[in-house]
């Protein structure tokens, strides 16, 4: 478990925005629908963000879009702790992990859904307690999320846990962590112009 | 703005990383906060000005998940320079926000003054007092208060702990920190030098003695 920060700095002239963390693969064309707005704090000019988690994974569902998810922790390196199975019953939901799959490769975790999940329930994946992916079940179905997918930052209009428009996935700015860096400021000096660097801010 | 006095922290330990934490005890009832916070490896020496510039600062620490948003702002203040002694801390368009502005109607010469507006919310942000943009002194903000704050004399203080143990910007609990020294500067000794062996600290006037 690695903890990372990423500092943003709000340059922006004149701005109040919400700052928006969600994960996506490297090219942003690819930006699934389902995409969650995973960290987001609003700012105004001049002031500064600091955003900081762990990466650890989990697998996430709910019985329908108005309750809160329930999580249960994920491996995504080792097969078959990268699968997991939901279930519904008269009694509610179980969410078994570590279900043998043909075909599961490390790297990728698999949520599969029984017959009995209904389509109202949604399914999905966390890292560090928060949302960052969800779909509608499908009874009988199967949701992935590929953990190469990578840190984006976006700055705009946004809510906390709500699906990230992918369309403004293209204005958004990549964060890789090189390695060995677990700290990286991101500055933000108008719209769309981010500069991104290694280590905490200089004050 | 130069600084008035410099700090040197050697880590002189034999092997391994050491956190330090400069820190400076706030005076009755306000929050003394982390202010500087860093990682030294055995053998390396940081040089940390104290006393330097004086700001404003507000901050807000959000948990999401077990994940965590902190957000803070500061703005340059001066017991001397008029209209810089004043501020005031809003919360427009959903987020905090401070600038200069008139606190109370007669300021006293040497104080430092945040105001807060009708719309900041309680119980969710420290506002304060900082130097070189990190909180010192804090207490915590909501609707319609006026704090002051005054810069007083107690000694700096430097701790040693294990890495992780301190985070940069948040409260101090000081009671539970006991591996610290204190520092204290004078126009006479405006440089110091606090040495940590590992398991004890030796304050010295003066930069760090060369070694081969």
């Amino acid at each position: 478990v690695t903890q990372y920060q990423l500092y943003v700095v709000n340059n922006a002239p004149g701005s109040v925005l919400d700052f928006c963390l969600f994960h996506a693969p490297p090219d942003p064309n690819d930006v699934r629908d389902g995409t969650l707005a995973w960290l987001v704090k609003r700012a105004h000019q001049g002031v500064m963000l600091r955003f900081s988690w762990a990466d650890t994974y989990a697998f996430a569902w709910r019985p329908d879009a108005d309750a809160t998810f329930e999580l249960a922790p994920a491996d995504p390196s080792t097969v078959p702790a990268n699968v997991a199975k939901l279930d519904h019953t008269g009694s509610g939901y179980t969410l078994t992990t570590g279900v043998p799959l043909d075909g599961a490769a490390p790297g990728t975790l698999y949520l599969e859904q029984s017959a009995a999940v209904p389509a109202s329930a949604d399914v999905g994946f966390a890292m560090d307690g928060a949302c960052l992916y969800s779909e509608a079940a499908t009874p009988g179905g199967q949701a992935t999320f590929d953990t190469a997918a990578g840190y984006w930052l976006v700055a705009g209009t946004f809510a906390q846990g709500a699906a990230v428009d992918v369309t403004v996935a293209t204005a958004a700015q990549q964060v890789e962590f090189p390695t060995g860096v677990t700290a990286m400021t991101a500055t933000l000096d108008g719209l769309d112009d981010w500069h991104v660097a290694p280590g905490a801010p200089r004050t | 703005m130069g600084s008035e006095y410099m700090l040197y922290v050697k880590n002189a330990a034999a092997t391994g990383v050491t956190e330090f934490c400069i820190y400076q005890p706030a005076p009755d009832p306000q929050t003394t906060m982390a202010w500087y916070v860093t990682p030294v490896a055995a053998g390396v020496t940081m040089r940390v000005p104290c006393l330097d510039d004086l700001d404003f600062v507000w901050i807000e620490t959000d948990k999401i998940g077990e994940a965590t948003v902190t957000e803070w702002q500061s703005i340059p203040a001066s017991t001397t320079s008029p209209g810089q002694s004043e501020a005031v801390l809003d919360f427009t368009d959903g987020a905090f926000v401070i600038a200069p502005g008139t606190a109370v109607p007669d300021p006293l010469p040497g104080t430092l003054y945040v105001a807060t507006t009708g719309a900041v919310p309680g119980r969710r942000a420290l506002t304060g007092i900082g130097r070189s943009g990190r909180p010192l002194f804090t207490v915590p903000a909501g609707p319609n208060m006026v704090a002051s704050f005054t810069l007083h004399d107690a000694p700096y203080r430097v701790a040693a702990a294990a890495p992780g143990t301190f985070t940069a910007g948040a409260a101090l609990p000081i009671a539970e920190v006991t591996q610290y020294a204190e520092v204290t500067f004078d126009a006479n000794d405006p440089v110091m030098t606090a040495m940590w062996d590992g398991s004890t600290w030796a304050v010295s006037p003066g930069p760090p003695p060369v070694t081969a």
